[in-house]
């Protein structure tokens, strides 16, 4: 089975298939919020692609459309070649697996019950359904819990369940939303090892997630999704370079104030500002300019720290829409 | 096969939920705790009940000596009854409503106007004046020829000659047959129709009695005069086989009349035990309304609807399920019920299939009705809110509570009201008549009542499925 993924996989990413497309999709609620506004995207096969976004940002809403939740006010989407309106009618949807932001599993059923349970839904052969079975509660480490109540599970081991059983039907294309919200760094770096394995057997994953971290991990591509709108699509690397650079320069203040942030403009040039709360973020991109800003720091008692480090997708994400992904207002120069 | 697993892993998912226990074995446990003791210890009403009162009886005469009496007993009866009260009250029994006709008082009954009807048939007269000549004879007979004996014995030939003529003098008291009977038209699955049933055999039984005393002391008296002789009844005591001289007929309405020959305990945990099941199964609503919620709010529904599952595996498995989880929950209910000693009538195989049928068909109807609800109300609220609106329903449906229930149609030989539109109403009444009165009704007799309760799931389950389908696993917004 391992190989037959892994062939799967290659063979999809040399082909860069398009598996999920969305042309120019916008959702309006009743009561006139538009929680999409004329979104386009594409997925490629064997990929793992973040829509990277705060709350609220629109996310969940196009994964619901994705999964033949909700329908578009406008505009098109299909997944592996079939339009979403016939999506949920075609069996094209037992190639799909989705994990919503809640954990999905019955609660009074033990581990090994709803995998059993959802892998009856899909009607697989009794010795077949044993056998993913077996495989899923070793891959994801439950073995020692499969006889446990689900609701007695650890909130990790909660997360994991829920990912182990969208993958009963061996899915090509896994949406998860929010997969690694709530989860503690360990379980969080866990299930994205997971994840990763997933992408090794040539599965197209879909994601949304607010956390940095897990989006810069996992990522081949990231879209910036933001009050309804992809403001950019690209691959990590790309979006950090394009938008912050190698690095970025952090200064933390006690309290920011417009004299400051002046004084730090006189400084930078033609470099990026962003501010954040109480802390600066400059961009590395024209020149060195970190020597002038320690200078400052030496005067400035209200600083409390100069800081040459990575940039990061927050950075980018910060630069880009001038908001963090927490949702506070910032500023960009 | 995928609908076995639905149904396994549904019920599963009930019976391990603590909501279960709650709600729908705990609550109605509670009641039937209570309710039960309330009638080991005493009648639970001291309300007078209102009952309808058909006097068919004949007068007559008869003489003794020179003397003739007239009686009238079913207007004594009538009189005497309306006087009873509640035991170590002084609160009346019954409030009495004169009924021209057995076909009158069966309307008025089925519209809860009255819990009743006492029916006095042409004969009562003459059965309870053969009845009390009887109980005479057997009493004078036996003490008139002792005292001749005792005469004879002591050489007074005279006075034993006068005891042996006065013996001779009620000889043909001996040749009279009788069998007391009166009925009693009401419907058994109301509890007030149950205690006037059972007051009506009491007040039946002393009323004889207070008859045969009086006859009796008449007897006395005129042997005494005629033949010179010494009767003394003040320690006479009296008793007969109460089960093969009284009679009191349930003519169940709209159905064939039977004599129910429970002890009024057994009547009235003939009420109070299909009512706790049948509540039961009621507030099955309750988890069955969290269970599909759950399903829904947790983005389950969404997630399945990208596996093969159907719409009509689903709710199909949902309501199949719900029938085991019935018979679960009644399972446990019973078997407390029994160990409480309130379970005593057990019928044939086939009655207790009706039974298991009918509880079954309960639990399909509750999962449907529950579907109905969350098809158009989310969860949190439609479940509290039915939870409230079912215990006082359900009291009703049970008969606990007379509310007004006007007669609406008819089936198959059945007279609907407007209660029997609540479905479980047709569970309630197949249970108790399969259940607890399996010796008042056939088999061939419940018929009609599992057709009713047939229907009912067909239509609740079509219902369901239209609306939970529609609404929740086609509609996108």
């Amino acid at each position: 089975m391992l190989l037959n993924h892994i062939t799967i996989g290659v063979y999809n990413i040399m082909k860069k298939q398009v598996t999920i497309n969305v042309e120019t999709v916008t959702k309006i609620y009743n009561g006139g919020v538009i929680a999409l506004d004329k979104v386009s995207l594409e997925i490629y096969s064997g990929e793992i692609f973040t829509l990277l976004g705060p709350n609220g940002a629109g996310k969940t809403t196009l994964i619901k459309i994705l999964t033949g939740e909700l329908k578009p006010t406008e505009g098109k989407v299909s997944i592996l070649g079939v339009n979403y309106e016939e999506f949920l009618k075609s069996d094209i949807r037992l190639r799909v697996s989705y994990v919503p932001q809640e954990n999905i599993f019955w609660e009074n059923l033990t581990v090994e019950e709803n995998l059993d349970f959802i892998g009856s839904m899909y009607k697989l052969p009794k010795s077949e359904l044993r056998e993913k079975i077996r495989f899923l509660l070793d891959e994801f480490d439950l073995t020692d819990v499969r006889k446990r109540l689900s609701s007695k599970l650890s909130g990790g081991m909660k997360r994991k369940l829920s990912v182990a059983m969208s993958l009963i039907n061996d899915p090509e294309i896994l949406i998860l939303d929010e997969p690694t919200a709530g989860l503690d760094p360990r379980t969080r770096a866990s299930l994205i090892t997971s994840l990763e394995k997933l992408r090794e057997f040539g599965k197209t994953i879909l994601l949304t997630t607010h956390i940095v971290e897990s989006a810069e991990r996992i990522s081949d591509r990231v879209a910036i999704i933001n009050k309804g709108r992809i403001v950019t699509v690209d691959t990590v690397d790309n979006l950090k370079q394009k938008h912050c650079g190698e690095e970025v320069i952090e200064i933390l203040y006690k309290q920011l104030t417009p004299e400051a942030l002046e004084t730090v403009k006189s400084i930078a040039h033609e470099e990026r500002i962003a501010t954040a709360g109480d802390k600066v973020i400059i961009t590395q991109q024209h020149g060195n300019v970190i020597e002038d800003l320690l200078k400052i720091k030496s005067k400035a008692k209200d600083i409390l720290a100069v800081i040459l480090r990575k940039s990061t997708l927050e950075d980018t994400f910060l630069f880009i829409t001038g908001e963090t992904l927490g949702g506070s207002e910032n500023v960009v120069v | 096969m995928l609908l076995f697993k639905i149904i396994k892993y549904k019920f599963l998912l009930a019976v391990r939920g603590k909501e279960f226990y709650i709600y729908i074995i705990g609550i109605p446990l509670i009641f039937m705790l209570i309710y039960g003791a309330m009638a080991s210890s005493a009648y639970s009403s001291i309300e007078p009940i209102k009952i309808g009162f058909i006097n068919n009886d004949v007068p007559l005469s008869y003489s003794l000596g020179n003397d003739t009496f007239n009686v009238h007993f079913g207007n004594d009866f009538y009189r005497y009854i309306k006087n009873v009260t509640y035991e170590n009250s002084t609160v009346k029994m019954f409030e009495i409503v004169n009924v021209s006709s057995s076909e009158d008082a069966e309307k008025m009954a089925a519209r809860l106007e009255i819990a009743g009807a006492i029916y006095i048939p042409e004969n009562f007269s003459e059965s309870l004046l053969n009845f009390s000549k009887a109980m005479t004879y057997n009493i004078l007979m036996s003490m008139l020829a002792a005292k001749a004996n005792e005469a004879y014995g002591e050489g007074n030939y005279d006075l034993g000659t006068r005891y042996s003529q006065a013996m001779d003098d009620i000889s043909s008291l001996a040749n009279v047959s009788y069998r007391l009977r009166v009925h009693f038209i009401g419907d058994p699955t109301s509890s007030d129709a149950m205690t006037s049933y059972e007051y009506l055999w009491k007040s039946l039984v002393n009323f004889a009695y207070v008859q045969v005393d009086l006859i009796l002391n008449e007897y006395a008296d005129y042997l005494s005069d005629t033949y010179n002789i010494t009767i003394n009844l003040n320690s006479t005591e009296f008793s007969t086989d109460v089960a093969s001289t009284f009679s009191v007929e349930f003519d169940v309405i709209g159905g064939k009349a039977g004599t129910a020959k429970e002890t009024f305990m057994q009547l009235y945990f003939s009420v109070l035990v299909p009512g706790q099941l049948t509540q039961s199964i009621m507030f099955g609503s309750t988890v069955a309304i969290y269970m599909i919620g759950h399903d829904i709010e947790r983005n389950l529904l969404a997630r399945l609807k990208l596996t093969r599952l159907t719409s009509s595996e689903y709710i199909g498995g949902i309501l199949i399920a719900w029938g085991f989880i019935a018979l679960f929950q009644s399972g446990i209910l019973l078997a407390v019920a029994f160990a409480l000693g309130y379970l005593r009538t057990i019928g044939t195989a086939a009655h207790i299939a009706v039974a298991v049928i009918a509880l079954a068909l309960g639990g399909v109807i509750t999962a449907a009705f529950s579907m109905i609800i969350v098809s158009f109300v989310s969860e949190r609220v439609s479940a509290p809110l039915v939870m409230v609106a079912l215990i006082p329903v359900s009291m009703f449906i049970a008969g606990y509570f007379p509310v007004p229930n006007p007669i609406i149609g008819g089936f198959m030989g059945e007279t609907i009201t407007a209660l029997d539109l609540l479905p479980w109403r047709a569970v309630i009444i197949a249970v108790r008549k399969s259940l607890m009165l399996s010796n008042v009704y056939s088999v061939a007799e419940l018929v009609p009542d599992v057709t009713i309760l047939i229907l009912w799931t067909i239509l609740y389950s079509v219902v369901s499925f239209i609306t939970f389908s529609t609404a929740r696993l086609k509609k996108r917004e």
